[in-house]
């Protein structure tokens, strides 16, 4: 890629201080807006220059997949290469793996109490959701045209349309209406 | 559902997960109740609200879901056909993007894109929060335990957990 791959000087703790950053984070990465922790450790920490973050960033939100773990991915792509991403996502999932397959297991027996708490939990769920659909409805919700889009695509999923579809239509439609313009100021 | 048919599931969904594994709960949520009949709608949410209350990516939810719809490898199966392909398409993309940055189709991709995930993932709330219509409590629930997030900021877990830990004790 480019010389933004090479490690920093901050690096004097080496692969496995860097290794060790991922389970902490993986560990202690709660709720909405986890890419907070990466910036916290990585690039506070002097692993990754700011300018380089905030452009994987975006690349993280654009791509497909979960965008966490596309930044993570790619916060270990620029620390180490291939073996840091890898291992390294890898261990941001292992906590919180190993706490979902536990409380899988032991919510899994029918009792009238884990169904309480499970419904309980979804009440909490709902609210984060619709916690995070605000804050990104502020940020990218600028123009009618944006709203028109949104409301299109929503509409289309509470018709069941097929997600490929939906990609593919809202994508079309969105790229010929901000397509580039010869009449556009330079 | 066959561990075939829900990593195939997990791998196309994996790819049109625009605006993140949220955006895509909707769809997911379709054809293993709906299409399959493989879980409850309630099941799908509290699948889902587990993701929330541990750390980690919150597409860890796929774990329960997985293990609930194909039994324990089910819980690999979906996370790995989910997570790994669009890594491996980062890793491609990362190497070419940074040269059409500044491209204007690079730019109307990004405006197309926001509203996009937007619209997708108010789809999602809506099939999450579906086992809820119908509960006024619940409700109730959503709307204290939104006021806690915006207004005493919260952290989302602790929100979770603690709304589990109230219905825990109000069903007992």
């Amino acid at each position: 890629v480019t010389s933004s791959l090479t490690p920093g000087p901050e690096m004097s703790g080496g692969p496995l201080r860097a290794l060790w950053a991922f389970l902490w984070i993986g560990l202690t990465s709660l709720g909405a807006g986890r890419q907070a922790y990466l910036h916290r450790t990585f690039v506070d920490g002097g692993w990754i220059p700011e300018q380089v973050f905030l452009s994987d960033y975006a690349k993280s939100t654009v791509l497909p997949g979960a965008s966490f773990v596309n930044l993570t991915f790619l916060c270990g792509l620029r620390i180490g290469g291939f073996p840091t991403a890898i291992i390294g996502t890898i261990l941001v999932f292992l906590p919180g793996t190993v706490a979902i397959v536990a409380a899988t297991i032991v919510l899994s027996a029918p009792d009238p109490r884990v169904d309480g708490l499970l419904h309980g939990i979804l009440v909490g769920a709902v609210a984060v959701f619709a916690l995070m659909l605000i804050r990104l409805r502020s940020a990218a919700m600028t123009s009618s045209s944006a709203r028109l889009l949104a409301l299109t695509a929503f509409a289309m999923t509470i018709a069941a349309v097929p997600l490929v579809v939906i990609v593919v239509v809202i994508g079309g439609v969105g790229l010929y209406w901000y397509r580039p313009r010869r009449d556009a100021a330079p | 559902v066959t561990l075939l048919d829900l990593a195939l599931l997990c791998l196309r969904l994996g790819f049109l997960s625009f605006g993140g594994g949220v955006a895509t709960l909707a769809e997911m949520q379709h054809v293993v109740v709906d299409v399959h009949g493989a879980m409850t709608a309630a099941d799908f949410g509290h699948a889902f609200g587990l993701g929330q209350a541990t750390p980690g990516p919150g597409v860890l939810y796929l774990v329960p879901l997985g293990v609930m719809v194909s039994g324990p490898a089910g819980g690999a199966v979906a996370l790995v056909a989910f997570v790994l392909p669009p890594l491996v398409l980062a890793a491609i993309v990362v190497r070419v993007w940074d040269r059409f940055a500044d491209s204007p189709w690079t730019v109307a991709a990004n405006r197309t894109l926001a509203p996009l995930s937007i619209g997708l993932i108010a789809g999602g709330l809506r099939t999450i929060a579906a086992p809820l219509v119908g509960d006024p409590l619940a409700l109730v629930g959503v709307l204290v335990a939104l006021v806690a997030l915006l207004r005493l900021r919260l952290s989302p877990p602790i929100v979770v957990v603690s709304a589990g830990i109230v219905w825990l004790l109000a069903s007992t």
